[in-house]
């Protein structure tokens, strides 16, 4: 009985290939090379995406872990390898690793599949802390420059490039406090009130928010976040900051255009599933299936030029 | 007398090495920058390490100098023959070979052939023995690695 | 009800059949990983985050738990039998370990490591099970300057173990430390002497490093001179374990290293090594055989290991109960679980008393299981250690070459550990102490990340520390515990003269 079933299958599926023909793609395994350790956020995001690319592929995927130098040498990596589509790569910052001088490329010299998700970074103070609200908190700060410590990531990575960002729309001086690693030590040094604010992703600090140590005071995406629909964006509250952290999946350029065009569907069909949409809301992130391709570049073109000035001012950008 | 005195030689070619080394890298430490009070920029503890490096060399080095009948700490002055260094250089090619070979033949080529290159420096006369040990050493390999935890490695022309 | 009743609910859950099978596979997987050099729990546990989903959240922490705790049982069989240290937490091991091994204990090194590691993982999940919540809320007191001093007090601590010549030592450690900085730096994100090799930007890895300095020497070593007999020609069953002295030596070194390990392993983000180096200074400090380290002391093994455990079982409390990952393997273990909407935190014990007490069981069972598993293969490792030259240099040299290319597979780590097994060689050949280097080398940058961070914390204005009593506290121990290992070398002297 079952051996009938998979001689049907199988007879189903070779015609199947006779009639598609070029259809046949993949037909073994893809490699994903992920620019971070095994582990991070970003390799989380990953290893989640891809369990549901499998399934809309049918081929497993094998995930190699290459961390350094904001994932610039798994994109190395991938520039070498062949253009067949069974190779991506996964970076969150290949839109200005030519700016911060660590490869001399940027997302127009790959082929862009798309970005699975986007997350706002949180502002976040402890709970003892007396500000309400980002208005009372930035009026404070005004009043009194360098007083109150912000802890953020470490110069030129992302959460590090808001908190910035938000002083240059704001007008306020926080004494800012570069953290080795992810958002970690944010997470202690919020929880245990070492420092005032901070600008983080909402999944660090998730445990301490729920045990009422950390309160959030703002987030800085578009719209609001379904994990937390009661928390205003910093646009509601009047400053216009709409930044995201978020992670790309490419390929290398020069892809063929069946292929191409396959992998496109699978990440908008993917990031369009209830599944996805549920790992993003648990994680206070956001999918859009329209940042797929095209979308996906304009996204990350504009995101380039909020960047560029911050890295030019600290001198990250290579002369 | 004359093997303590090439003992206390090499010892100060060594101090000299580490030595010219951390001074090389004094100047590219403070371009990095030194920072401020309030944040310490990325060139202070490459400075202070190489510094330290500097300083304890030289007083190694001028230890070594007034006492010259100080004996090979390790204590293992035991004679070395020519065959040893080559046994030993012979090791070091093999490992050499390996990353030179693994991108063009695949692994399972060149572990086959850098383990039975060790096993063939390092004494055995005939080949059967090495053979199955070598084929042994890239099975288990190719089994724990490749087949158990499914690694990416370097596949060449070949597997 | 009480914690009793809890606890024995725990272990009806953990005793399900599918909860034991993951806790066997788990730590069968992490035995294996934890012996070969290079592939660490990380990898394994990437692999088994999927399968685990499908078990349900406590299944799944049991696997991946297991995986974690059980890598360190293994984690010295490489040290003690080839001098190869897998992983920073196992390197002080291959300084005493590996001395009795060519002394033919063997046998003796790797039982009391697993007696240890079972012993000091026992009294780490009582701490855990018991005052999870109260040390949890205690570590979040540990700001910035908490750390520092902690830092600190680390390298007062590791300036003692520079064998005998010290200013060896300290210009190894300094020379590790610069290693430590090459790559891109972690805080001011620029690149520090990479020379535009595009490898070196991540830095010098210390696997590599490790294996070549510590392996690779040693082959050479023994290929100098290959046919000395090897002393544990004809070994016994029984005396492949450890003896009556050395087992009463072992006793006090593994219940301090317990205890170390512990108060190191609950302040979030510090590395295990950091417990281990300290039991070792400390067992060095106080042993009345103090000759004898660095020759094959069983107490330099026991300590170590045993410190090395119970700050990974303890590592948990900041997970389970802060909800923040500061390794890749708390990460993944929060990823599990959180695929199940299980979000660990001050309230994780409260919301979900089956998982805890169920997990805190299956590690007990764990922990057993493990035991129980590593003695029977102590016999068989210890004979690996009887293996001629000629089976065993191919054997670790294939085992080398993988495991430090496994570390980011690239081929530049295999080059690394060339040049570091010949820098080595000749390092050792002229009495430069290794372990000192290598710990700089890990520690370099972490003291340097908590300096800066403390740094720009304190914004220049340094009286800020006098509010700090914690910080105080620790600093205030540095010169207390210098004082100490002087008072006690004194009082061996004293000893050794009367003798």
């Amino acid at each position: 009985m079952k051996k009938s079933i998979l001689v049907m299958t199988l007879t189903v599926f070779c015609f199947g290939l006779l009639l598609t023909g070029v259809e046949a793609y993949p037909e073994k395994p893809i490699k994903l090379i992920i620019g971070y350790e095994a582990g991070s956020a970003t390799d989380l995001i990953g290893r989640t995406f891809f369990k549901h690319m499998e399934k809309e592929l049918g081929q497993p995927f094998m995930i190699v872990n290459k961390p350094g130098a904001a994932s610039a040498l798994a994109l190395r990596e991938l520039l070498d390898a062949k253009a067949d589509g069974y190779t991506l790569g996964m970076s969150c910052s290949v839109n200005v690793l030519k700016i911060m001088g660590h490869l001399p490329k940027t997302h127009h010299d790959f082929d862009v599949i798309g970005i699975p998700l986007l997350t706002g970074s949180v502002l976040a103070v402890p709970s003892k802390s007396p500000f309400q609200s980002t208005k009372e908190l930035v009026e404070y700060a005004k009043g009194n420059p360098e007083k109150l410590r912000l802890s953020t990531t470490s110069k030129g990575a992302v959460f590090w490039i808001h908190a910035r960002y938000f002083e240059r729309l704001t007008g306020a001086k926080f004494n800012l406090i570069s953290n080795p690693g992810g958002s970690s030590f944010i997470a202690t040094q919020l929880g245990g009130a070492h420092a005032d604010l901070g600008f983080a992703a909402y999944r660090p600090l998730q445990g301490q928010i729920k045990a009422g140590n950390i309160r959030m005071l703002g987030v800085t995406s578009e719209k609001r976040v379904a994990a937390f629909p009661d928390l205003p964006t910093m646009k509601e509250q009047g400053y216009n900051m709409v930044v995201s952290g978020w992670a790309a999946i490419l390929a290398p350029k020069g892809l063929p255009s069946d292929i191409y065009k396959k992998l496109l569907d699978a990440h908008a069909k993917v990031v369009g599933l209830k599944a996805w949409q549920d790992f993003c809301t648990a994680t206070g992130s956001v999918g859009y299936p329209e940042y797929t391709g095209e979308g996906a570049i304009k996204f990350m073109d504009q995101d380039a030029e909020i960047q560029k000035p911050i890295l030019e001012e600290i001198g990250a950008v290579k002369k | 007398m004359e093997k303590i005195k090439s003992i206390s030689k090499t010892e100060l070619i060594i101090y000299g090495i580490f030595c010219s080394f951390a001074a090389a890298m004094l100047s590219p430490s403070l371009k990095l920058g030194l920072g401020e009070k309030g944040d310490l920029g990325p060139g202070l503890l490459p400075l202070a390490a190489n510094l330290c490096v500097l300083i304890t060399g030289i007083a190694l080095a001028i230890s070594v100098l007034i006492k010259r009948e100080k004996i090979d700490p390790s204590g293992e002055s035991e004679k070395i023959d020519r065959k040893g260094w080559l046994r030993s250089g012979g090791i070091l090619l093999n490992f050499a070979l390996w990353p030179l070979l693994v991108g063009i033949v695949g692994y399972i080529l060149s572990t086959l052939l850098i383990s039975l290159g060790l096993a063939k420096v390092v004494g055995y006369k005939d080949w059967r023995r090495p053979i199955i040990l070598s084929v042994s050493i890239t099975f288990c390999i190719w089994l724990i690695f490749g087949v158990l935890f499914q690694l990416d490695l370097p596949s060449g022309f070949s597997f | 009800m009480s914690g009793l009743e809890h606890l024995l609910q725990g272990f009806q859950i953990a005793l399900d059949p599918a909860n034991l099978m993951m806790c066997l596979i788990g730590v069968i997987l992490g035995t294996m990983v934890g012996v070969l050099p290079g592939l660490g729990p990380i990898e394994a546990m990437a692999i088994m985050l999927p399968i685990s989903i499908r078990f349900g959240p406590l299944a799944g922490l049991i696997l991946l738990a297991g995986v974690w705790y059980g890598a360190q049982y293994g984690g010295s069989t490489t040290s003690i039998l080839v001098n190869i240290p897998g992983e920073a937490s196992s390197v002080i091991t291959t300084i005493d370990g590996y001395q009795m091994t060519r002394k033919g204990r063997a046998g003796a090194a790797l039982a009391v490591s697993a007696i240890g590691s079972f012993v000091a993982g026992t009294i780490g999940i009582v701490i855990l099970q018991l005052f999870a919540p109260p040390l949890a809320a205690a570590a979040l007191s540990f700001g910035p300057p908490e750390y520092l001093a902690i830092m600190l007090l680390a390298f007062v601590a590791l300036s003692t173990l520079s064998g005998d010549n010290p200013l060896k030592g300290a210009m190894m450690i300094a020379f590790g430390a610069f290693l430590s900085t090459i790559g891109i730096d972690r805080i001011a994100g620029i690149q520090r002497f990479t020379m535009g090799i595009p490898n070196m930007m991540y830095g010098i890895n210390f696997v590599p490093v490790a294996v070549g300095l510590f392996g690779i020497a040693e082959i050479i070593r023994l290929a100098l001179n290959p046919y000395v007999p090897s002393p544990m020609k004809s070994v016994r069953f029984r005396e492949l374990y450890p003896n009556r002295e050395e087992t009463r030596r072992s006793i006090m070194p593994i219940l301090r290293g317990s205890f170390i390990g512990s108060l190191f392993g609950m302040l979030p983000g510090t590395p295990a090594v950091l417990a281990s180096f300290t039991s070792y200074s400390v067992e060095k400090s106080i042993s009345p055989r103090k000759a004898e380290f660095g020759k094959g002391a069983i107490e330099g093994v026991a300590g170590p290991e045993s410190a090395n455990n119970s700050a990974v079982i303890l590592a948990l409390v900041p997970l389970l109960c802060l909800g923040i990952p500061f390794a890749p393997v708390a990460a993944l273990l929060l990823a599990g679980l959180e695929m199940h909407n299980v979000t660990p935190g001050p309230l994780f014990i409260q919301d979900n008393p089956d998982i805890f007490w169920g997990f805190i069981a299956a590690m007990y069972l764990g922990n057993f299981l493990l035991l129980i598993l590593n003695l029977p293969l102590v016999g068989l490792f210890a004979r690996v250690a009887t293996l001629r030259p000629r089976v065993l240099i191919p054997i670790i040299g294939v085992l080398c070459l993988f495991g430090s290319y496994m570390t980011r597979m690239a081929l530049f780590d295999v080059w690394v550990m060339i040049g570091a097994g010949i820098v080595g060689f000749i390092l050792t050949r002229f009495g430069f102490p290794l372990v000192p280097l290598v710990l700089g080398m890990v520690l370099g940058n972490i003291l340097e990340d908590n300096l800066r961070v403390t740094t720009q914390w304190l914004n220049g204005d340094f009286s800020l520390l006098l509010t700090r009593p914690i910080t105080l506290v620790i600093l205030a121990l540095i010169p207390v515990y210098v004082f100490f290992i002087r008072l006690a070398g004194k009082k061996v002297f004293r000893n050794g003269i009367k003798e």
